[in-house]
């Protein structure tokens, strides 16, 4: 595996106004990833899906801790990495992309520079091979005139040419592994489907894994091969992706599919009808989502779930991990086959 | 709210009419004062006490002061040494508060607290008081300092101004690292700083290379102001008999001689009018340059 990440949790300092002690924000992550893989973390906002993200990179805020557990990067633990270790692996072995192409890339310096940034630390180039590379890169991402767009500026480009931008400066030293917190959600839908073919045609060219955050479920059953369901910080239910969004398990799963609309039984095989291309939704689901200072007690979702809702075990007791073959769940009312189709 | 403001900075600039024309004029008079050096620099000093506190004439367009040199190539020579004083006193300044603004507001925490805790002591002490401090105790050891052959590396005359230089830059730079270390402190937060730092790159180079670029119009502004306040501070130290000493020049030397020689008999008023005069218009006039930079700039912000 290229990645591990075994229970990891990670706690944010205490809030103040209630007095709330450090809350875990997320809370026993385990998920793997293979060389060349893809897996999705999908989750509502909130859920913890960026801080989980940030842990793996060991970027996390100052307000923010890493608590315990192992994120087992090509064979070293980056938890115990020293800063000067991690520098040489970020940007190098890992690299990540983030939500806001607007804002991720330094509005004062051109995107050449800052896509040959990584070149002339990490490879040591000089200024006009960096350059080159930076312009060969460019080209790599579809920017069109690359020759001319090295020496623009960030704002003299669209949003989806930026978070192209981004992708080069990420990839420019070709990394095992990125990982896109969210990488289209800003964009727009024609756009977002070109970035995703994007990153599609440099993982198959250049063996890239791929941890995909995202709350778009159509675009999870195109593009992974794993998913990893996350409520409140935990990860609640994972698989493979035909599997777990064919038959899902947890009824958190299940819900988050019955928001989408028009979503039928063909995305057990995977291929999602997806219709016009649209603006992917923000699956609503009734109740409010569990805030990670205010967990409920037992199992998180059960006050929202249609299931577990009046169980008195479900509220009382945290429902453990349970593994069975590819796929595990966390749940004490898992859903069998029937009871999917009559909930759907 | 102005409409069609021009998107870019100069095109803003270039409406501050005030500013452009200010502009013009200092550089009109920085050439002037520099490609003059090379006349100015001996006749500044050539006395003719027959010809002492003569008014304008063909001879001395300036007239000449109590020792009969002339006061054009004064007046210009000052100027000189008033203006690289002034770019050198800002220079150091901004040097000194954008170090150290930078790294307590990219640090944080504890080390900034008590960075900036030393900057509020620095401010409360009194200004002039700190100025004839680090003037004496520099001036000191810089006029010890000998080349190995022994000769000494700067003329009395120069260490002192070496020394007024560094001390007005020395005291004027609390207010740049202020300004720094608070914009450093939002910048850091900024996602593209967090994009820099997943790509590996070191510190030192987040900070010069990428923060410190979104900080270049602050401190521009605050260099061109920084000028004018070092000339004044230079001048005010003259007039205490402090500054720059003779037989150096500067204008507020000459105009604090000017003064000295008041009397109610006779009025040598070209002795206070020639260097007041030029010393206020440049004054102004860096002050309009400097205003005119900090409204371009905001304007671009939405301000
Ligand atoms: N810098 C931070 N300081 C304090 N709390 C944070 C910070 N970032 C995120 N959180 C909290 O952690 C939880 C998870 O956030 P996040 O990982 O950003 O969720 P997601 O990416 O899934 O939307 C949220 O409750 C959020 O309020
Ligand atoms: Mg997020």
């Amino acid at each position: 595996m290229l990645l591990t990440i075994e229970n990891l949790r990670t706690v944010i300092a205490a809030t103040g106004v209630d007095g709330d002690g450090p809350a875990a924000v997320v809370d026993g992550v385990s998920l793997s990833l293979a060389a060349g893989g893809t897996a999705a973390l999908v989750g509502e906002s909130g859920s913890g899906k960026t801080l989980t993200a940030l842990s793996i990179m060991r970027l996390l805020p100052e307000s923010a801790r890493l608590a315990s557990g192992r994120v087992i990067f090509e064979g070293r633990d980056l938890v115990t990495a020293t800063e000067a270790e991690l520098r040489r692996i970020r940007g190098v072995r890992a690299a990540m992309i983030f939500q806001e192409p607007m804002t991720s890339l330094n509005p004062v310096l051109t995107v050449g520079f800052q896509i040959a940034e990584p070149l002339r630390v990490h490879r040591g180039m000089s200024r006009p091979a960096a350059r080159r590379e930076a312009i060969e890169l460019l080209r790599r991402v579809g920017i069109p005139a690359p020759q001319r767009r090295v020496d623009a500026h960030p704002h003299e480009l669209s949003g989806g040419m930026r978070q192209r931008a981004m992708i080069a400066m990420a990839l420019a030293c070709r990394p095992a592994l990125l990982v896109a917190d969210e990488p289209t959600t800003a964009l727009d839908a024609t756009v977002q489907a070109q970035i995703m073919a994007l990153l599609g045609e440099l993982r198959r060219q250049t063996g890239l894994a791929l941890l995909l955050i995202t709350h778009d479920l159509r675009l999870v059953a195109r593009v992974a091969d794993d998913v990893h369901i996350m409520y409140a910080g935990r990860i609640v239910e994972s698989g493979p992706v035909a599997e777990v969004l064919g038959a899902p398990r947890h009824p958190y799963t299940a819900a988050l599919l019955r928001t989408l609309p028009g979503w039928g039984g063909d995305a057990a095989r995977g291929n999602a009808p997806l219709g016009e291309p649209r603006r992917a939704r923000l699956p609503v689901i009734p109740g409010e989502p569990a805030h990670a200072h205010r967990r409920p007690g037992g199992c998180a979702f059960h006050p929202r779930c249609e299931v577990g809702k009046d169980d008195a075990r479900c509220r009382a007791e945290v429902p453990p991990v349970e593994r069975r073959g590819a796929r595990s769940c966390a749940c004490f009312k898992e859903l069998s086959s029937e009871r999917v189709g009559a909930l759907v | 709210m102005r409409n069609h403001s021009p998107r870019t900075f100069w095109g803003r600039f270039r409406r501050e009419r005030l500013a452009v024309l200010s502009l013009a004029f200092l550089v009109a008079v920085l050439l002037i004062c520099a490609t003059t050096l090379p006349f100015t620099w001996s006749r500044m000093r050539a006395q003719n006490l027959a010809d002492a506190r003569q008014p304008p004439t063909w001879s001395h367009p300036l007239g000449t002061d109590e020792l009969g040199r002339d006061m054009l190539a004064r007046t210009l020579y000052g100027g000189a040494i008033s203006l690289s004083l002034g770019l050198l006193a800002a220079a150091v300044a901004v040097a000194i508060g954008t170090t150290y603004g930078a790294i307590a507001g990219y640090v944080g925490g504890r080390v900034d607290a008590l960075m900036m805790r030393l900057v509020d002591v620095i401010y409360a002490l009194p200004t002039l008081l700190l100025l004839m401090l680090l003037t004496v105790s520099l001036g000191a050891r810089l006029e010890q300092l000998r080349w190995p052959s022994g000769a000494p590396v700067l003329g009395a005359e120069w260490v002192r101004f070496a020394v007024m230089a560094v001390a007005i830059g020395g005291v004027s730079w609390l207010t740049v690292a202020r300004v720094v270390r608070g914009q450093v402190l939002s910048l850091r937060e900024q996602p593209f700083v967090e994009a820099a730092r997943a790509l590996g790159l070191p510190t030192w180079r987040i900070l010069w290379r990428h923060i410190l670029p979104n900080l270049a119009g602050p401190i521009i502004v605050f260099a061109t102001l920084a000028v004018p306040q070092a000339i004044l501070q230079e001048s005010f130290l003259s007039f205490l008999g402090v500054g720059v000493q003779p037989p150096q020049a500067t204008w507020g030397l000459l105009a604090s001689d000017g003064v000295r020689l008041l009397n109610p008999v006779r009025f040598y008023w070209w002795l206070v009018v020639v260097p007041g005069l030029a010393l206020s218009l440049t004054l102004l006039a860096l002050n309009f340059v400097g205003d005119g930079l900090r409204d371009a700039l905001s304007e671009r912000k939405g301000i």
